[in-house]
């Protein structure tokens, strides 16, 4: 129930933010914010309380993973319309708001039950929620990235290019490191306490290093050319896409593995 | 990429044909070191290792051809004859991993080198730190891939095995325990550790007749380490057995009676107990519990194999079944990685790398 309120909220701010696109004078909707931050609110209750139910932090299901998500990038939304460091683009926030509503809507259909289900005994580590928090933040700071990285190859003046371009390189620059902990170094530490092996190129693993490289191939590429560019702009579009897959794609259309959550 | 402006070029020697070709071998030197660690070559390596890493993340690795036949009938033979079955292990892999080894090695000398020469306020080590942590965390992976070792047991209440240091493990207990809604809360097994046997010594001491050096209780999440080697629970399950005694007043003469000798055995199921005398029994598996259950074994003696039924008090060879059992199993994993400790300080500086690397930056916007 408190899911459901808290989608609603955000497809309110999501139509808010999109009508408010077509004014002329750029004027910012007032309401959207108050939406975001009672959406932050609720999802966080219910992990709160789902994590109370269960004894245990509620990041075990792909149901959780997915309002946690949420969570994350409608924070990351409302961050980015108060920060005063960045070019601010409406488009973005938009694109984010919309990111973090298809999150609750793949987590409103069938293929997340959103049954409270306490961990089996391979989830009962503190590495698991370091794992998958770190891992998540970092890609949602990606999504970022990727929202930027779109309106950058559809946008014809330069000035708003460049900064485009630095508001997903910063997204990247901060999205990065907290991936790397989170999707490779935890996750192995915690591998090697309950696999008895660090790394065993399960596609999850696989997938992960993947993304991983396109990342670090972005970062080294913006360092070779001083500036973004529109390869940039698509490596960081191919990274998100990656992302992805690495989330939903190993589960559900590869099915293998030992990272077998739904 | 910054420093490699600040490079001092090689002065050029005036004339000579000798001063001409040392220039000429001083500078091929250097411009083979420089293309060897730029980041161009950089970026193009790890974008083939992301490329390579995706094709060997869409095709599961180590199936049989029979699989890959099944699975892709048109590529099976073409993923075979490329290797792509075993990628990870492939030459041509390992030596794009080699090469990037070789790459960021050098990267990260010119730079550590390029930063020594900058003022204290200035340098940048966030990203050599990194980048060593990487390269340590890499010789770790080869070490890994390369030393580690691991080993399944499967057993029962008060069964034991040898572990790789000689001493023994004794399964003391297995429990299960569940949420109300019946999903698994907790798997355990209690483990007690016996002293390997004193050198020279046949068979060693009966871990029975020996006091454990450690008890522990082990469950997922939580190995036992051991030195140089951990074990884990890996599952849980329930094993049928037969216990069987020998049958009575057989010849001394008889191949049976030298199988009698060996007195009353339990075999699990898919378990094969050999004799001195070269013969075997190989216990199938049994069809249901319950007095009018029957296994099926498989006897290799002097007159050839035979398939046998059996239940309760009816003969196996030179045996007779006392009873079947079901028993709880544990499932534990024996493995020693020589490269994990370098994989974890590789990870350390990899972690500590990115930090200041990030707050670095963050300051030089400032």
């Amino acid at each position: 129930m408190i899911a459901t309120i808290a989608f609603f909220f955000l497809i309110c701010a999501a139509v808010l933010e999109g009508i408010y696109l077509f004014r002329k004078d750029g004027k910012l909707d007032p309401v959207s914010p108050i939406l975001l931050a009672a959406t932050i609110v609720l999802i966080a209750v219910e992990i709160i309380k789902r994590s109370i139910a269960i004894q245990f932090f509620a990041l075990t299901g792909l149901y959780e993973s997915l309002i946690f998500v949420a969570l994350v990038l409608a924070i990351l939304a409302l961050a980015y319309r108060y920060q005063k460091k960045l070019p601010y683009f409406a488009k973005l926030e938009f694109g984010a708001t919309l990111l973090a509503v298809a999150a609750l809507a793949i987590a409103s259909s069938p293929l997340a039950p959103p049954e409270v289900k306490p961990p089996v005994p391979a989830l009962q580590s503190g590495w698991l929620i370091l794992h998958v928090s770190f891992a998540f933040v970092g890609e949602c700071l990606f999504a970022i990235s990727f929202v930027a990285s779109i309106l950058y190859l559809f946008s014809k003046d330069d000035s708003r290019k460049a900064d485009l371009d630095r508001v997903a390189y910063t997204a990247v620059a901060a999205g990065y490191p907290i991936f790397t902990l989170g999707a490779l170094v935890f996750g192995a530490i915690w591998a090697e306490q309950a696999w008895g092996v660090w790394w065993s190129w399960d596609p999850k693993e696989t997938w992960a290093a993947v993304t991983w490289l396109v990342y670090t191939v972005y970062l080294h590429l913006r360092l070779v050319a001083k500036k973004g560019g529109r390869a940039v702009a698509i490596l960081s579009v191919i990274g998100f896409l990656l992302t992805l897959f690495t989330l939903f794609g190993v589960n559900f259309i590869l099915k293998t593995g030992l990272h077998s959550y739904r | 990429m910054s420093s490699d402006k600040k490079l001092a070029r090689p002065a050029r020697k005036p004339g000579g044909a000798q001063g001409g070709a040392v220039q000429k071998k001083t500078s091929g030197a250097a411009s083979f070191f420089k293309a060897l660690r730029s980041v161009k070559l950089a970026v193009v390596i790890v974008a083939l290792l992301a490329l390579g890493a995706a094709v060997g993340g869409l095709i599961p690795q180590g199936e049989t051809a029979d699989a890959y036949a099944k699975a892709y009938p048109k590529f099976s033979g073409l993923i075979l004859a490329l290797g792509l079955d075993r990628f990870f292990t492939s030459p041509g892999f390992i030596g794009l991993v080699a090469l990037f080894i070789v790459n960021l090695g050098a990267c990260t000398i010119h730079r550590i080198r390029g930063q020594a020469k900058l003022e204290f306020r200035k340098r940048r080590f966030g990203p050599d730190i990194l980048h060593v942590g990487i390269l340590i965390l890499l010789v770790g992976a080869i070490m890994s891939a390369s030393l580690r070792t691991s080993d399944s047991l499967r057993l029962s209440r008060g069964d034991e095995a040898i572990l790789p240091d000689g001493q023994r493990i004794r399964l003391v207990d297995v429990s299960e325990e569940h949420y109300p809604n019946g999903s698994a809360r907790l798997y355990t097994s209690k483990v007690e550790v016996f002293p390997a046997a004193p050198s020279g010594s046949s068979g060693g001491t009966p871990a029975a007749a020996a006091s454990p050096v450690r008890t522990a209780v082990i469950t997922v999440n939580h190995p036992l380490k051991l030195g140089d080697y951990s074990v884990y629970r890996t599952d849980y399950g329930y094993a049928v057995s037969a216990i069987l005694d020998p049958v009575q007043g057989a010849a001394p003469s008889d191949v049976q009676a030298v199988q009698a000798a060996a007195g009353t055995v339990r075999l699990y199921g898919g378990e094969t107990r050999e004799f001195p005398d070269g013969s075997s029994i190989f216990f199938m598996t049994v069809d249901g519990i319950g007095p009018d259950a029957k296994g099926i074994f498989i006897i290799n003696d002097s007159a050839g194999k035979s398939v046998a039924r059996a239940g309760v008090d009816e003969e196996v060879g030179s045996y007779r079944v006392r009873s079947y059992e079901q028993t709880e199993m544990s499932g534990l994993k024996v493995a020693s990685d020589p490269g994990y400790p370098l994989v974890l300080a590789g990870f350390i500086l990899v972690a500590i790398g990115l930090c200041l690397t990030y707050f670095q930056k963050l300051r030089d916007m400032k």
